[in-house]
């Protein structure tokens, strides 16, 4: 039993790796398409059809696709990333940029997380009080309010009114740890509020859920009170849906950088996308892209082993 | 409760639409008339180029909705079939879930920031890339509706009939997946107008020729000390579409 399910989980994870080589291939192939006329795009269209084949040549346009994807591949892996198309080093770029992004993740999720948590459970253990109805509020505001609406409302509220956090800007954590987090506390604060009214609407379902069961009423009949029955028996099995929404959440998280760093100009890898975009810098988003896809993939494969451990009751591991 | 809740989702819904469908045009630049505040001819005052707000906001908005409501469409469709792909106890199944696992593990904006990148940004760009990441959400949903129904007795009594594959997925499986695939095409329909909206802000989404809720915010950044009313108005009608849609996925949701 404990055999096949470490094989299930090996399973998993294997078709998670597989997943990312089916996005660095996509990826590949659509930047390939797109670097195509790279030859027009430096010759110009006047250039003689001869030289566009001489640069497609030295360019190495010519070899098969496939030979090209596993260079790709192996520059990829191999950290061997080349140069943007204004000629900076890719690796040094983005490596300053991801720790960051990360930072501001990970500070998103220690506000957002306790907040969700105890948000959910003083609302579930008084089900339509004060708390209860204030929650249905909070997620159904920040729900349906886009998130460069709620940076741009934070930062009316708190940078120009209240003058208590700086209006835009990054300072690194080597210069000062106090301005870095203030720094940061803005854009955290804004993907924050968008996860948590996620992570509450998740908890709150699965908390009234695991409430509701034939344990939850045992812990009852012994004269446990809502709050006890929910830290004690309720709040562990209610916590494996947050855990399968990892991997999304940290998509989400990602793509909600690439808007916040924007608004607050800071340089994470979010906004790297955004003028790499604008710019139709092809190959620094396709890396970026793999960076993202790895992160995810990490994100995914640790939540489904973490889950494999805690619950026993999993069936495919999909739910 | 629900069922009021729900309704008022739909009314506000549709008094949005009407207000947009009367209101919606092309207005055109006219400089001298830049920056008015409100006024009867211009209800919601005019933008930085003189352009009448209220008509460029309605007719953003109908964009919005319109492109959101052929993503549902496709993304609802194509995560059914899905579905029914992942549902399969063979190979068949491994890849449909493969697929929508290396969907997931991207998110619609990073998808469309790529994809704009590739091809020139435009409506075919957002479509396909919110589109193609909200199809996960409907596949799960329709996926667990689907391993419970499988299992009925009128399904096993339609198999052993000798009825089709196709023919009791047409007949017996979809109209019982459809009420919480439904209610979750209402949560895609307001994350794509969410998701769109991000995009023209950051300038990769509905190109400049078009009015978007989302590109009016961001010109109106710059001016948001002085004239607030440039980015509050049109914050306020997207959360306005967007509560609507919300309202009526979590009162379906709740009753499915």
């Amino acid at each position: 039993m404990r055999r096949e399910k470490r094989f299930r989980v090996i399973g998993q994870v294997g078709l998670l790796l597989l997943s990312l080589l089916l996005i660095s291939f996509a990826v590949f192939v659509l930047s390939a398409y797109s670097s195509g006329d790279m030859s027009l795009y430096i010759l110009g269209e006047n250039a003689r059809a001869e030289n566009h084949e001489r640069l497609s040549a030295e360019l190495g346009y010519e070899r098969p696709l496939i030979l090209r994807y596993i260079e790709f591949l192996r520059d990829f892996i191999t950290l061997n990333w080349g140069a943007t198309i204004h000629g900076y080093d890719l690796r040094s770029l983005i490596v300053s940029r991801i720790f960051v992004t990360l930072e501001i993740m990970l500070f998103t999720l220690l506000l957002s997380i306790p907040f969700s948590y105890a948000l959910s459970c003083l609302a579930v253990g008084k089900r339509g009080g004060l708390i209860d109805r204030l929650s249905r509020l909070f997620i159904i505001i920040f729900f349906s309010m886009p998130s460069f609406a709620i940076a741009i409302m934070l930062m009316l509220i708190f940078s120009f009114h209240l003058s208590i956090f700086p209006i835009s800007g990054f300072t690194p954590l080597g210069i000062s740890i106090a301005e870095n987090l203030s720094s940061i506390f803005l854009p955290s604060l804004t993907l924050a509020l968008m996860h948590s009214s996620l992570f509450i609407r998740v908890l709150k379902k699965s908390l009234s859920r695991e409430i509701a069961s034939v344990y939850a009423t045992s812990a009852r009949a012994r004269g446990e009170s809502e709050l006890e029955i929910i830290l004690h028996e309720a709040l562990k099995p209610a916590s494996f849906p947050l855990i399968a929404l990892s991997s999304s959440a940290a998509a989400s998280l990602f793509a909600g950088s690439a808007v916040v760093e924007t608004v607050f100009s800071i340089p994470g890898l979010g906004s790297l996308a955004v003028s790499a975009s604008l710019e139709r810098d092809t190959y620094t988003l396709s890396i970026i892209i793999m960076m993202i896809a790895f992160f995810t993939f990490l994100t995914s494969a640790s939540s489904r082993i973490l889950l494999s451990f805690l619950d026993p009751m999993k069936g495919r591991g999909h739910g | 409760m629900d069922k009021r809740k729900f309704i008022f989702g739909l009314a506000l819904f549709s008094v949005l639409i009407i207000v947009f469908t009367f209101n919606a045009g092309l207005s055109s630049v006219d400089m001298p008339s830049a920056l008015e505040s409100f006024s009867s001819q211009h209800p919601l005052g005019t933008d930085t180029f003189g352009r009448d707000i209220l008509s460029r906001l309605s007719l953003g908005a109908l964009i919005s909705i319109a492109l959101a409501f052929i993503i549902t469409i496709i993304s609802t469709s194509a995560g059914l079939v899905l579905s029914f792909f992942m549902d399969e106890r063979n190979l068949l199944s491994s890849v449909a879930w493969f697929f929508s696992d290396s969907i997931k593990s991207l998110g619609s904006v990073i998808l469309a920031l790529f994809l704009s990148s590739v091809f020139s940004p435009g409506f075919a760009v957002i479509i396909v890339s919110i589109s193609l990441s909200q199809i996960p959400s409907i596949a799960r949903t329709s996926y667990s509706r689907l391993v419970i129904v499988r299992n009925e007795e009128f399904v096993t009594y339609a198999e052993s009939e000798g009825m089709g594959k196709l023919a009791i997925a047409m007949r017996h499986l979809i109209p019982h997946v459809m009420g919480e695939v439904s209610s979750q095409a209402l949560g895609v329909f307001s994350s794509s107008i969410l998701t769109e909206s991000a995009l023209s802000f950051l300038g990769t989404g509905i190109p400049v020729l078009y009015p978007s809720l989302g590109s009016m915010m961001n010109e109106g950044r710059t001016l948001m000390l002085s004239r607030p009313s440039l980015v509050v108005i049109p914050a306020l009608t997207l959360f306005l579409i967007t509560l609507s849609l919300n309202l009526m996925y979590e009162a379906s949701e709740s009753y499915s």
